[in-house]
């Protein structure tokens, strides 16, 4: 096995390399995930954002190795500290995902075994998994509960699920993802199903773990102002496939990709009334029959000719020599998008 | 209680009328639920089990062709307000009005159809072995709302409305991913050509562009159809572009309603300012240890309520009849005067702003 591609300032815990998941339906494979690479290290965070159903979930399964029936990895390396897990057989790779990485979903409630006191669920895997006694296992329970800043753990241990508020069962979820000392934490829209009071607390939770506990995080959320928060790098992801990577100012600001610079467009402004949100016309390709080329260029506005004719879709490539910047979109050094307007020397050559 | 015994909590009309008249309403309105409490609880404490008081004198007033934002944390009654206009609840107390006519009893099968909902959970309201295409043609079929022969048609047409490729018609609930499956709610509801729609949630599933076309399309439908809305979320900057008025519901009471522009410029309660105060805003400059930027607006203040049906729930102990402002243990304004739940009462001035607060002074210095 070959050392992965030193990324960042430190090797990588998990990353993904060109993986793809296919989901077979009646009516053809549906290709989910098309090809997506993404790596986090050690106590870093990185979000991963894009429209609904362009896979985000599929592909966090996917690096849990948790795939719903029937949608199966069809190709790329999943690599768990540059050791490609793929190739090992299923319960030593099961194994190996589960021991390093933990996964918080956006339903604290159907996630909760609903007639298990709280705790227990906390203390199962260390009593399980890691051979604590039952006296160790609710005192990690309870410890893991403080973490999570559960007031009280004492007496909430015995709670069960439906007896907390949402923030606090999502908490409760946490503390369990914590249990079983992760290296990375995978966080499918951990707070959407909370308000803004509690979402943040708990994304000052998981914050606060990342950095005490050097976790790397995950994070989906269909919220850019909460991913602009909490990740130092994004992820946006378009049918199945990341269109823009990197840091999360120069790609907020300076975004290099139509489709991330449309998405930043319709967040909706709590400090202002707008006439009418920006939205981006059309719908995403429903992934069974993906449009050849880059699969944005039917929504997208600045689309040409070049941008479908190679019927691969486009691999993102840097934006800057060396930059760790990276944008799929074929035209990206031809238009403005500060602007909004392709930049004159193109418009000369073309006309 | 307070000076203002005798008269209904909340019963005031909002002061904002518009011209046109009422289409939905609703006045003093209670819903409660009886909790059994787990057996466990049951044994340890002796004292009867109160009920989930889930929305607790609440008086509204929607207008034609308007839409009412319906804001506030999670449990505190939207969902229950909106099912028991609805007629999905038989409410506890008060009454419910639709175009001037009382509902009690329930609505009939017209006033159904005129006031729909799209629910906060797509999947869960989804007959997950119909298609889509089957279930809107039995929707149109049922309700008559279309000649036979133009049931598919009119199904396209909805599909485009929503914004889903017609290939979706041919699939189930459970193939879409949870944005594609509210826009099918969306379709549901629409479909019957409602005067009224509640949308509860109805795009806090989805990501933002689909967000903004799916508001740009409720508010495009507002004007061509003339839809009355209310609009139930507890996405603050939804509600802003959406609402022309904003009602901030907490515990099961309104604690302040007024034009959106004036509640979000200038909130009055305590619990409005914190709402809007923690909205996540777009970071100019994210950081390595972007952490630091997440601040904890109540880490001074005394965590969030327990659900209300746990035994652990300060609710229970302090909100009780006569226990004073629903909002005290949270409150960082707290004074003595919060042990007497405040009224809802107009604030001074010209603006129809209205709020529950023992600090928000009114004209004849009753809450001063
Ligand atoms: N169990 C399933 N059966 C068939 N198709 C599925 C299934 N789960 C997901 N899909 C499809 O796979 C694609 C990716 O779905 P996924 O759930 O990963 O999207 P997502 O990015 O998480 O969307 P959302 O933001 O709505 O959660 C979608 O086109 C969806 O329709
Ligand atoms: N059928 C029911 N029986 C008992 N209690 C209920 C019932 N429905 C709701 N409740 C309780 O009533 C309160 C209000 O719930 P509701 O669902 O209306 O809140 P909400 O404001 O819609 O919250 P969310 O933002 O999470 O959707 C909650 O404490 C809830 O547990
Ligand atoms: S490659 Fe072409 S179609 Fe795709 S985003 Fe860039 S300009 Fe638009
Ligand atoms: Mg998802
Ligand atoms: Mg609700």
């Amino acid at each position: 096995m070959t050392a992965p591609a030193q990324s960042g300032p430190a090797a990588p815990v998990l990353e993904a390399v060109d993986l793809h998941v296919e989901i077979p339906l009646p009516m053809g494979q549906l290709k989910a995930v098309r090809g997506v690479s993404l790596s986090v290290g050690a106590g870093e965070a990185v979000g991963l954002v894009g429209e609904s159903g362009c896979g985000k979930s599929i592909t966090l399964r996917a690096l849990l190795g948790l795939l719903p029936v029937p949608a199966r990895v069809t190709g790329g390396a999943l690599l768990l500290d540059g050791v490609d897990v793929l190739g090992m057989a299923e319960r030593r790779r099961q194994r190996a995902l589960t021991d390093a990485i933990s996964m918080v979903f956006q339903d604290s409630l159907t996630a909760l075994n609903p007639v298990m006191r709280v705790g227990d669920q906390i203390a199962e895997v260390p009593r399980r998994r890691l051979g604590m006694s039952k006296a160790e296992a609710h005192a990690r329970a309870i410890d893991l509960m403080d973490q999570v800043g559960i007031p009280e753990p004492e007496q909430r241990y015995r709670a069960y699920p439906h007896q907390l508020s949402g923030g606090m069962r999502q908490r409760i979820c946490i503390a369990i993802a914590m249990s079983t000392e992760p290296r990375v934490i995978l966080a499918d829209e951990p707070t959407t199903a909370l308000d803004v009071t509690i979402q943040a607390q708990v994304l000052a939770v998981i914050d606060k773990l990342r950095v005490e506990r050097e976790l790397g995080l995950v994070l989906v959320s269909h919220d850019l102002a909460v991913v602009s928060q909490t990740c130092s790098r994004i992820y946006v992801m378009y049918a199945g496939r990341v269109v823009e990577a990197g840091q999360s100012l120069p790609l907020l600001t300076r975004s290099e990709h139509p489709y991330t610079d449309a998405l930043l467009r319709s967040v909706p402004d709590p400090d202002a009334t707008v006439e009418r949100l920006a939205s981006i016309p059309g719908q995403p390709p429903m992934l069974v029959d993906v449009p050849p080329g880059c699969a944005f260029a039917p929504r997208c506005t600045f689309a040409r000719d070049v941008c479908t004719a190679d019927p691969n879709p486009p691999e993102l490539e840097p934006v800057s020599v060396g930059g760790s910047h990276t944008t799929a979109c074929v035209r990206h050094q031809d238009i403005d998008l500060a602007s909004g307007a392709v930049s004159a020397f193109v418009a000369e050559k073309e006309a | 209680m307070s000076s203002q015994a005798g008269t209904p909590a909340q019963t005031r009309p909002d002061a904002s009328a518009g011209t046109r008249p009422e289409v939905l309403g609703v006045t003093d309105l209670k819903q409660y639920f009886a909790v059994s409490a787990p057996w466990t609880a049951r044994l340890a404490r002796s004292a009867p089990i109160e009920p989930v008081k889930a929305v607790d004198g609440v008086s509204l007033s929607l207008r034609e062709g308007e839409t009412l934002g319906l804001v506030g944390e999670s449990g505190c009654g939207k969902s229950t307000l909106s099912r028991t206009i609805l007629g999905l609840y038989a409410p506890t107390a008060g009454e419910i009005r639709y175009a001037g006519t009382s509902l009690s009893g329930g609505p009939s099968r017209a006033q159904r159809r005129h006031v729909q909902m799209v629910f906060q959970d797509p999947y869960s309201s989804l007959n997950p072995r119909m298609s889509v295409g089957q279930m809107l043609t039995e929707l149109l079929r049922y309700h008559k709302i279309v000649p036979s022969a133009e049931t598919g048609n009119r199904c396209r047409e909805l599909m485009d409305l929503v914004g889903l490729p017609q290939q979706a018609l041919g699939r189930r609930p459970r193939q879409f991913s949870g944005g594609q499956r509210q826009r099918i709610g969306i379709a549901r509801a629409l479909a019957l050509e409602p005067k009224v729609l509640i949308a509860d949630e109805a795009v806090s599933a989805l990501d933002v562009s689909v967000q903004a076309t799916i508001i740009n399309l409720l508010i495009d439908l507002k004007t061509e159809l003339d839809l009355s809305m209310v609009f139930v979320s507890h996405n603050m900057a939804v509600v802003r572009q959406v609402s022309d008025r904003v009602a901030v519901m907490y515990r099961g009471r309104i604690v302040e309603t007024g034009p959106t522009d004036a509640v979000f410029g200038a909130p009055s309660h305590p619990y409005t300012k914190l709402l809007i105060g923690s909205v996540p805003r777009m970071l100019a400059a994210p950081t390595q240890t972007a952490g630091e930027n997440l601040a904890d607006p109540l880490a001074a203040v005394d965590g969030e309520p327990e659900a209300d049906d746990s035994p652990y729930s300060a609710h229970k102990v302090e909100h009780g009849e006569g226990h004073g402002c629903r909002f005290r243990p949270r409150c960082p304004v707290a004074f003595d005067r919060c042990s007497t739940e405040p009224d809802l009462l107009p604030l001074p001035g010209i603006t129809p702003q209205c709020a529950a607060c023992w600090h928000v002074e009114t004209p004849d210095g009753e809450h001063a």
